[in-house]
């Protein structure tokens, strides 16, 4: 059942209706009624994982209690590692057994050893990486006091399971789900109807941006010898808009759909293309996972490593950007293989993890550089000086993010920058590309707001309902074909 | 609550309101130009018509007095709505050369190509306005949801067509969006070779596609159009790896068939680099091919 499906829509109405209508006035039976909804979803895709689901789950909510109930440090921290265990044991064999695998024949063949290959491959549970980062904080929040162990099985699965965030996130931790499933919660006009306007967004870039794009990006990627340089280049401006608006897009409908239920989920995007520098991209992409990234490693890894070091300087290195260099580079290797078990992904991860150490260094003698030659840090050609290199920055690194193998995205860049760079692109999407210009404009314009259909200024009701007019039927009429979204494969 | 859920309401039903009057304006404009849509050259006698099979291999430019509307991935019901509004418009078609391969009878191939989202929301784009009540009630009884959104693709696409048909000489003689010769630029035959997917299939038979093909047949007979079932030439090693249960059913189809006749080229000798993949012939393939078609229909 996909969000954009219409399968999904009578899903949501059935659910809207009995939720709001037949239970609205007990909240236990709401909570259990969205629990097994939020099974009837996720056994949609596939049952059988269903079960591995409830079962980490359940592991998770006990673990909870136990981390919670004792005192003594030592049995808090032996209930910590078993959580901390099983949850990253199973992610790992479900996502890396089988590049582990690989990895090792192929390290294997490389030095003269030849085995036979396993026949055994693992499917990948979707949305398995966003539910064990929910446990994971859960009991990593009860193990640091943030939050207190929740003694109500129902309402401990249905924040590690909530139907509109158990795909492809936001990454909502439990610590502040949990008091939002605990509370009464009221129908309010104005956040539902501010809901089914964040869907109607999301729709909107999914269908008719991301799903459009999909089909020439996929063709240039596939066939990228084929094609001259100039066409590369697009594909993968095509493709970082792509991205950008699929995930977009279903975090959009997942936050606008938990809003219709009563619920109020972080912001996963805050317009990130037009973000100045490489920290302020992380801060605006994929925020659920870049802050539960900074939360459960840099920030830890930064303080063990701290206090081991004394001195002021490492290798000639002053302390604080050499904590920040060694935290980085963890955090972003990790953030890299969290996406899939590919090196293209790791090497992604690095990318960025050394554009970030790059910026980190900069920032100082930047400082000193535009005070001697007497240009303001807000000067606006200057902006978009570096607004253009972030982008070309995560451009570029989108290539490696998107190739099969790091041999191809290698040969990918190879192609851009050929001769055939200054040739009219083969491939040139004007539907799409008039699509992704509306989105991208009004995004911008819009970007103080937490979604772009957030129209309140409009003082005329007709002209709101107008624009939403002209979005569903872009939608109905130029909507591309059937895909996937993106994020479902990590 | 209830504001909410009146207002919307009233959203849906006016969503609904315009995309229903915007398809009946559609379904009505294009049905206005169909004179103009589908008449084609008074000398074209001969059409080709089918899957891509047809659609790669035979390059109609090359065969005097023939039209080719294949499509890759036309199931029967469509290219029996196909046939018979051309043949209502066109009185000088004598023959008519339908691809009749030995996968398109089978069920495999009925449920991707009559019944799954992606070919049902694609053709009904095109043609459901050539389409009568039991043809619809079908698509809609097996996948409703893509009837649905084909339909609404089809607003667009029938607006689209109405503004061509207005320019129709610059279509040199190709009727608008009903397929024609495609050079489908494949180079997968080593890679088929290896996968060697269709001996996973398991056979069982089309019963839409035989059903629309024994209406096309009925449909010629009633016009006094002859008919010809076209085997395009296949990979050797494809044609020696088909399965007997799906080789038998083709026969037993074409038996049921007898009035009409059989031109079955699937084995006809063709080097390797006329390929596209074990099915498709590529451009060079179609050249050779057309060729030969066309030296034997004289």
């Amino acid at each position: 059942m996909l969000f954009n499906s219409i399968e999904f829509a009578f899903f949501l109405t059935i659910v809207f209706l009995i939720y709001w209508f037949v239970l609205n006035r007990n909240i236990k039976y709401q909570n259990l009624f969205l629990l097994l909804a939020s099974y009837v979803f996720y056994g949609s895709w596939d049952w059988r994982f269903l079960f591995l689901l409830i079962m980490i789950s359940l592991a998770n909510y006990i673990i909870g209690i136990n981390i919670d109930k004792y005192e003594v440090t030592r049995k808090k921290k032996i209930w910590l590692i078993a959580g901390l265990v099983i949850n990253i044991g199973i992610l790992g064999v479900f996502k890396y057994y089988n590049f582990f695998v690989d990895s090792f024949f192929d390290l294997a063949s490389l030095i003269g050893y030849k085995l036979p290959k396993s026949s055994t491959r693992i499917i990948l549970p979707l949305g398995i990486s966003f539910y064990i980062f929910l446990s994971l904080s859960y009991i990593l929040d009860i193990y640091k006091k943030k939050l207190a162990a929740n003694y109500n099985i129902i309402e401990v699965l249905l924040s590690l399971s909530f139907f509109p965030i158990i795909l492809a996130g936001p990454i909502q931790r439990p610590s502040t789900l949990l008091p939002q499933i605990v509370e009464k919660r009221e129908f309010k006009y104005d956040q539902a109807a501010d809901g089914l306007r964040q869907i109607l967004w999301g729709l909107f870039v999914k269908i008719a941006l991301a799903d459009n794009l999909a089909s020439p990006t996929d063709d240039i990627f596939l066939n990228f010898s084929h094609y001259s340089g100039s066409t590369l280049l697009i594909g993968s401006l095509l493709y970082t808009i792509q991205i950008y608006a699929d995930f977009s897009g279903y975090s959009n409908i997942a936050i606008g759909t938990a809003k219709l239920l009563g619920f109020r989920l972080m912001q996963n995007f805050d317009y990130p293309y037009f973000s100045r520098d490489i920290t302020e991209f992380w801060k605006k992409w994929h925020m659920s996972l870049t802050s539960w990234f900074r939360d459960y490693l840099f920030l830890p890894i930064s303080f063990a490593v701290s206090w081991k070091i004394k001195h002021e300087r490492v290798f000639y290195i002053k302390t604080e950007l050499f904590i920040y260099i060694v935290a980085s580079l963890i955090t972003w290797f990790l953030t890299g293989l969290w996406h899939g078990a590919n090196y293209t992904f790791i090497i992604w991860g690095m990318i960025h993890g050394g554009f970030l150490i790059l910026y980190q260094w900069q920032r100082k003698p930047r400082k000193k550089v535009l005070k001697t030659i007497g240009i303001n840090n807000n000067n606006k050609v200057l902006v978009l000086i570096e607004t253009f290199i972030t982008l070309a920055i995560v451009i570029l690194a989108w290539v490696f993010f998107r190739s099969e193998s790091i041999q191809k995205a290698v040969e990918y860049f190879k192609g851009i920058f050929s001769t055939s760079l200054f040739s009219f692109p083969q491939i040139f999407p004007k539907v799409a590309i008039l699509f992704s210009m509306i989105c991208l404009l009004t995004e911008y314009v819009q970007r103080k707001k937490q979604h772009a259909l957030q129209l309140e200024n409009i003082r005329y009701r007709a002209i709101r309902w107008g624009i939403y007019f002209g979005i569903v039927f872009i939608i109905l009429f130029f909507g591309g074909g059937d895909q996937k979204f993106i994020y479902f494969q990590f | 609550m209830k504001r909410f859920l009146i207002s919307f309401s009233l959203f849906i039903l006016l969503v609904g309101s315009v995309a229903l009057g915007l398809f009946v304006l559609s379904d009505y404009v294009i049905k206005q130009r169909e004179n103009n849509l589908l008449k084609i050259s008074k000398n074209i006698n001969k059409v080709f018509i089918g899957d891509s099979n047809v659609e790669c291999a035979v390059n109609d430019s090359m065969i005097p007095n023939s039209i080719n509307i294949a499509q890759s991935g036309e199931a029967y019901m469509y290219t029996y709505a196909k046939i018979k509004s051309l043949l209502e418009y066109n009185d000088q078609i004598k023959t008519i050369y339908i691809g009749f391969s030995f996968w398109d009878l089978i069920k495999f191939t009925e449920k991707i190509w009559l019944f799954s989202n992606e070919f049902v929301i694609e053709k009904i784009t095109l043609y459901n306005y050539l389409l009568n009540y039991y043809d619809k009630s079908v698509l809609i009884k097996n996948n409703p949801v893509a009837y649905i959104r084909g339909v609404l693709k089809s607003i667009l696409s029938n607006f689209q067509v109405f503004k061509k048909s207005f320019h129709r000489d610059e279509f040199n003689g190709r009727l608008i969006n009903f397929g024609g010769y495609e050079n489908s630029g494949r180079d997968k035959l080593q890679e088929d070779i290896k996968k060697n997917s269709f001996k996973e299939q398991v056979f069982e038979e089309g019963l839409f596609q035989i059903e629309y093909l024994k209406k096309i047949s009925e449909l010629c007979r009633q016009k006094s159009i002859k008919l010809v079932l076209l085997n395009t030439p296949k990979h050797i090693y494809y044609y020696s790896n088909i399965p007997e249960a799906i080789r038998q059913n083709w026969i037993s189809v074409r038996n049921s068939l007898s009035r009409d006749s059989l031109l079955d080229l699937s084995r006809l000798s063709i080097p390797d680099s006329c390929f596209g993949d074990l099915t498709h012939l590529n451009a060079k393939g179609a050249k050779l091919f057309s060729r030969y078609l066309n030296e034997k229909l004289r």
